[in-house]
C-alpha cells in the first residue's frame, strides 16, 4: 500500500515538551555536579547561561531515546488514532533543540489526516501545505 | 565539533583526571554511548564534555 510519511516538529505537535524538560534544567545539572565534585570545588564553580542551555540539549536529545518521554510524546498522539493504519515511525531529535515526529499515513487516508491536523492544531492548511513543509 | 576517537578518549582521560573516578563500561543500547563510572555515574559523552568545560572554566577562574 502506498504511504506518505510526514514529520511534524515536537514544538507544533507538544509545545509544553520543552518547558518540561527545560524548567527544572539548572537545578538537574547542579544536582549532577553535586554527584561529581567534590564540595570545595564545587563551591567555585559558577554555572553560566550557556552551560544551562548546553545542558538542555544534550538531556532533550537524551530524552528523545527515553521510553517514558516516549511514551508522553506518543499519548499525545490521540488525534490520529481514528486512522488506525497511520504510524508513529521514529520520535527523534534534530540536533538543533527540536525533536520531531515521522508518521506514516496511507495514501487512502491522506485526506482524513489533513482533516485532523488541522482540527488538533488549529490550523487550516491544504494536503499541499502539509505534505510540501515537511520535505 | 566532530567527535573523534581520539577527542572521545581525551575527554574520558580528563573527567577521570577531574574526578578520580574510573570507567567500568561503555555501553550502546539506543542511538548514544553510555559510560558507566565506579562512582554510579551513568554518563554520555557530551555530559562528560560538558562536565569537563565547567570545570575546566572553574579552574581558570580566579
Amino acid at each position: 500500500m502506498v504511504k506518505r510519511y510526514i514529520t511534524i516538529p515536537i514544538e507544533v505537535h507538544y509545545p509544553e515538551l520543552y518547558e518540561l524538560i527545560s524548567s527544572d534544567a539548572e537545578e538537574d545539572l547542579k544536582e549532577l555536579l553535586a554527584g561529581i565534585y567534590d564540595e570545595e570545588e564545587l563551591k567555585k564553580i559558577k554555572i553560566k547561561q550557556e552551560d544551562i542551555w548546553d545542558y538542555i540539549d544534550i538531556e532533550m536529545s537524551n530524552y528523545a531515546e527515553d521510553e517514558y518521554y516516549k511514551e508522553i510524546i506518543a499519548s499525545k498522539f490521540k488525534p490520529y488514532k481514528k486512522l488506525k493504519d497511520t504510524k508513529i515511525l521514529s520520535i527523534d531529535y534534530n540536533g538543533d533543540d527540536e525533536y520531531v515526529l515521522t508518521l506514516a499515513v496511507l495514501e487512502k487516508d491522506v485526506q482524513k489526516f489533513v482533516e485532523l491536523y488541522n482540527k488538533f492544531y488549529k490550523t487550516d492548511k491544504t494536503l499541499e501545505d502539509i505534505f510540501n513543509e515537511i520535505q | 565539533m566532530k567527535r573523534t576517537k581520539e577527542s572521545v578518549e581525551e575527554n574520558l582521560k580528563e573527567f577521570m583526571a577531574f574526578t578520580g573516578n574510573q570507567l567500568l563500561y561503555a555501553a550502546k543500547p539506543g542511538y548514544n554511548t553510555i559510560y558507566c563510572f565506579d562512582s554510579g555515574q551513568v554518563l554520555t559523552i557530551r555530559e562528560i564534555a560538558l562536565f569537563n568545560r565547567i570545570y575546566f572554566n572553574m579552574k581558570n577562574s580566579k
